[in-house]
């Protein structure tokens, strides 16, 4: 499938938030959406995924505008994972997890057995068969992180996309959410769109990258291309050094920040 | 009283069960459900033949069959079951299942444990609505109707007062249902004092005090449909409730249309709170109590809440309503007593579990 955006602009009241913003996401693909706080990632997925109205520009799957698709269409083809929040929802992981089969039933159908088959693969997929009966609110922040990628995995969707889904987690957590990123998209074909802060993790995961700028101007390519010391500068305001380690036999991109820049 | 007291210890006991935490449903049928279904059947036949004139079980039984099985029964044993206390058992079951579902829906909605009927202003709307059509003297559907038009206004208001943002936090949609409720209270005194005092007044008044003893079948063919037709939609929604309990982006990312899938549930559940409302008063507690007590059964999961609230709500109003009519000479209005009962209730539920979360 191809996700796309074509010259998509929002504004909030009279902010200029997005303009101009426009890339496409394929089969495989991860993109990851680079920039600093504030300045409209989240905004993004929102607009992209119909939940806020773009100015001018649309979104399209497969060619098909998005606003002309039915709710249960779209969302049986693309899998929201918010950003987790421990909220005070007492459900089970499982039921959690279950809710993510949602735009498969009918208005006053219940899921069925195989629909609980489904979720419990995804519990099983990203390894967290364990935390069935745990109830949400119970969890840890990694934890529930999981339990609402696997919920979005039960949607059996063609794209993921996931907000901020590393930020809150300590180190280890932060590389098994990474690692079920990138194996979804190696190994089962999933496309991904990945809002985060990191850029280190965008050259980690990613395929294809998106820097939004607080000037409103943003850059789109590959990785490699984009996450540069050039445009780190002008996105954040920070001088990095990006740096090849070698270890074993891969080469490693590693993201270092050094000084603050104060640019007039 | 014995059967109270039997019925509250089972009460306990399911309570003290711990919830296996997803248990299976799709598993055999557990004791505790078994219980919780049977028991507004049990509780009706027990306490319908308890009052001034003693029926036996097992005689209960007999008359409520005899249609059926031809027997010959002592009229009066035939007269006290079939024409006064039938229809109030099933009025007490259909007023206490809906407020109760009303409540759960209510709960699932705002992902807020205190949304109520009564907390979010409907059940005030509602008696107001309902006020003012007996004022002028109108028939039981549109008394029912008015009682439905003005309970849904009262849930609309409370809603655009406490958005913010697209989310309602729980502080707000509770304050702007008390400011609500004042409101539609101060309307409702107004119609009080215009009421004449001879004849609307005390209709009024007894009736918003809560009483189920002028139940009969006719009342009931008005308002039955009513809750149960709201009950059955809100039944049957009960999957969407859990999934309408998530964040707005996030309950639309599952694929469901949230805002005619909230615009249902609220209808549904004003619905039922006003026809109950409009056949026996305002029956207070009953729609928070409820729905906690099965939360802490069953957890968060609705497909489970909801059957659970219908069935405990039913059975605990008649158990209510039979304490109103059995326990002294004179009769005790309905509404007084679920306070007096569900308020320390409740502060038991919440200090021995912590209060169930949504």
């Amino acid at each position: 499938m191809i996700f796309s955006v074509e010259n998509g602009c929002f504004s909030f009241k009279d902010h200029r938030v997005l303009s101009g913003i426009s890339f496409s996401v394929s089969s495989g693909q991860v993109l990851s959406v680079l920039g600093p706080n504030g300045v409209g990632k989240t905004t993004l997925l929102r607009c992209m995924m119909g939940f806020l109205k773009w100015d001018s520009g649309a979104t399209y799957i497969d060619g098909r505008e998005f606003q002309s698709m039915r709710h249960d269409e779209i969302w049986k083809k693309i899998a929201y994972v918010p950003q987790s929040k421990n909220s005070y929802l007492s459900f089970t992981a499982e039921e959690m997890v279950l809710m993510g089969r949602t735009a498969h039933l009918r208005t006053f159908a219940q899921p069925t057995a195989s629909d609980r088959k489904v979720a419990l693969a995804s519990m099983e997929q990203v390894g967290i068969s364990r935390l069935r009966n745990k109830k949400c609110n119970e969890l840890s922040g990694g934890e529930l992180q999981m339990v609402l990628i696997a919920r979005a995995l039960s949607a059996k969707p063609e794209l993921l996309v996931l907000d901020e889904p590393e930020s809150n987690l300590d180190f280890k957590n932060q590389l098994i959410v990474l690692e079920t990123i990138s194996k979804l998209s190696k190994e089962s074909g999933i496309a991904a769109i990945v809002n985060t802060h990191y850029p280190a993790h965008a050259l980690k995961i990613s395929d294809i990258a998106l820097i939004l700028t607080h000037s409103g101007d943003s850059f789109h390519g590959p990785t490699e291309k984009i996450v540069s010391e050039g445009n780190m500068c002008d996105a954040f305001d920070v001088r990095v050094l990006i740096h090849d380690v070698s270890f074993e036999d891969r080469v490693i991109k590693s993201v270092i920040p050094l000084s603050v820049t104060q640019r007039a | 009283m014995m059967t109270f007291i039997k019925f509250s210890t089972l009460r306990v006991k399911l309570l003290s069960s711990k919830p296996e935490a997803g248990a299976d449903l799709w598993g055999g049928i557990r004791v505790t459900d078994a219980a919780i279904a049977l028991a507004p059947v049990l509780t009706a036949l027990v306490c319908i033949g308890i009052g001034r004139y003693g029926v036996s079980v097992p005689e209960t039984v007999r008359a409520l069959l005899s249609p059926l099985s031809g027997e010959e029964l002592d009229p009066l044993t035939m007269s006290v079951i079939w024409g006064i206390r039938l229809p109030r058992i099933i009025l007490a079951l259909l007023v206490g299942g809906g407020l109760s579902v009303a409540g759960a829906s209510f709960q699932a909605l705002f992902s807020n444990p205190l949304a109520t009927p009564d907390t979010l202003g409907v059940a005030t709307g509602a008696s107001f609505g309902a006020a003012v059509a007996l004022l002028f003297h109108a028939d039981m559907l549109a008394v029912q109707v008015s009682a439905m038009v003005c309970g849904f206004s009262a849930l609309l208001i409370t809603t655009s007062i406490s958005r913010q943002g697209g989310n309602n936090s729980i502080v707000m949609v509770v304050l702007a249902g008390i400011v609500v409720s004042a409101i539609f209270q101060a309307f409702l005194s107004l119609v009080q004092y215009l009421a004449n005092p001879e004849d609307t007044l005390p209709t009024i008044t007894y009736w918003l005090l809560g009483s189920m003893a002028k139940a009969n079948f006719k009342s009931l063919l008005r308002g039955a449909p009513f809750i149960l037709s709201g009950v059955a939609l809100l039944f049957s929604l009960r999957w969407r409730l859990n999934v309408l309990s998530l964040q707005e982006d996030e309950a639309k990312s599952l694929g469901i249309n949230v805002k005619n899938t909230r615009l249902a549930v609220m209808a549904a559940s004003t619905m039922v709170t006003a026809a109950g409302i409009s056949l026996c008063g305002q029956v207070g507690w009953i729609g928070l109590l409820v729905p906690h007590m099965s939360r802490m059964i069953y957890g968060g999961d609705n497909r489970r809440v909801i059957p659970a609230s219908i069935c405990l709500g039913g059975a605990l109003l008649v158990l209510i309503d039979t304490l109103a009519r059995g326990a002294t000479a004179a009769e005790i209005p309905v509404s007084v007593l679920t306070a007096i009962i569900g308020a320390p209730f409740f502060i038991l539920l919440l200090r021995k579990t912590g209060g169930a979360r949504l």
